[in-house]
């Protein structure tokens, strides 16, 4: 088993979704997804006037969004992103609440809010993604997901985790999915099965 | 020098004083060895203090520094990241004690293209591990010009291309890079398009060798 943080609003968190399940699935091991609210900020716009690094973020900004989309094309997503990251913490708050496997959650909530710019912020439209991914929630419950989450993050000031997508395997942390060669490694070195 | 265009294959931006930098190295020279081609090396000589904020030590111990407790928390990652990878190919990378002034070293990549492009790597490993084992003061001319000997490049001339045509070489294509939307290391060029980290060495091999097959997902190789 290891830990994946994500975050919906979080495009790298979209995008090592599916290449951190196949993984699983190819070393049979469990993922356990855990809720992170990463700070996402939008892209600034080109000023008249910029100073260094002014100019250093906006360019980084703007080529970490190419590069996305880059990768998304070739895992054949659609990314369409807002001009403000959306508030996602209702949204995490479930997932961190869920009893079972939430992976269809997880791919329902990150569609609505990639591919049709879904409000992940607004509790109605939270609810109705987990009762399509076959949890019906209600408002009193949604609200208590999201004390709990809220609690959990203030306990999590000594957390290893920062940012997302975090994977947190045997005694490593990693930030991205560039490091599941990596994970892999351990994973296989942690299991006596032979691989599929 | 145009910053996306090149009469090779593939142009690499690179900062001796990133850690990045440092462990794209020997993944970079090993793709190039694997599908024999040329690469156009350049320098990008970070300004970290712009967007990272600046720190001074003295004794491992923070003297001074004006970043937030994020970019404390970012950087300490990145170190431990790096220097994990680093050790996995049996190098050791400690964390530097301040922001070096890089240039005259990077401009040693500028000195090595025009004299000798084929013994770019045996420069590049005679200043990445011991800058990063804390062995070199980049800031000399004479370390760098040492270095450029154990390379076996000539250093007759590097002082005044130091002075001239390589500090203005080195500056006019510093100019360029945040306009043409390069702005980290390593930065790879390919078909003009640009690649920020060595993770996308998977995706580079593969439109150097052809295209075939399904293009490959980001990754570190290992």
């Amino acid at each position: 088993m290891f830990e994946l943080y994500i975050d919906f609003k979080c495009p790298a968190s979209y995008l090592a979704l599916q290449p951190t399940v196949d993984l699983a699935a190819k070393l049979d091991v469990d993922i356990h997804f855990g809720a992170f609210d990463s700070k996402q900020v939008a892209i600034p716009v080109k000023a008249e006037k910029e100073n260094k690094s002014e100019t250093h973020i906006r360019v980084r900004a703007e080529q970490s969004r190419n590069i996305h989309k880059h990768y998304a094309k070739l895992q054949g997503l659609k990314m369409n992103f807002p001009d403000q990251p959306g508030n996602t913490f209702p949204a995490l708050a479930v997932l961190a609440d869920w009893q079972g496997d939430p992976l269809s959650y997880i791919r329902v909530t990150f569609a609505s809010y990639w591919e049709k710019g879904a409000d992940l912020g607004s509790h109605e439209t939270v609810l109705a993604l987990a009762s399509k991914a076959g949890r019906d929630l209600t408002v009193q419950e949604l609200e208590n997901s999201c004390r709990f989450f809220r609690e959990k993050l203030a306990d999590t000031k000594n957390s290893p985790v920062f940012t997302t997508p975090t994977y947190l395997v045997k005694d490593q942390i990693f930030v991205g999915r560039e490091n599941l060669p990596w994970i892999t490694e351990i994973l296989k070195q942690a299991s006596n099965t032979p691989f599929k | 020098m145009h910053a996306l265009q090149s009469s090779n294959p593939l142009i690499v931006y690179l900062d001796i004083k990133s850690p990045y930098a440092f462990i794209a190295m020997e993944p970079t020279l090993k793709l190039q060895s694997e599908l024999g081609i040329s690469i156009d090396w350049r320098p990008l000589t970070l300004d970290i203090p712009s967007y990272l904020g600046s720190a001074r030590k003295e004794g491992g111990k923070v003297v001074e520094s004006n970043r937030t407790p994020e970019q404390w928390i970012r950087i300490k990652y990145a170190y431990k990241d790096a220097r994990r990878y680093a050790e996995r190919q049996g190098h050791m990378l400690k964390g530097t004690e301040k922001i070096w002034d890089s240039s005259i070293a990077n401009i040693g990549i500028l000195w090595v293209m025009e004299q000798n492009p084929g013994l770019m790597g045996s420069y590049l490993r005679a200043t990445f591990p011991a800058f990063w084992r804390r062995e070199l003061n980049i800031e000399e001319v004479a370390v760098v010009e040492d270095c450029l000997q154990k390379a076996e490049v000539t250093i007759t001339g590097f002082r005044d291309f130091l002075q001239r045509d390589g500090r203005a070489k080195h500056d006019a294509l510093q100019k360029q890079l945040h306009p043409s939307g390069i702005y980290g290391v390593p930065t790879y060029i390919i078909d003009r398009e640009i690649f920020f980290g060595r993770e996308h060495l998977p995706y580079i091999r593969w439109c150097l060798s052809g295209r075939s097959g399904d293009a490959p997902d980001m990754a570190y190789e290992v």
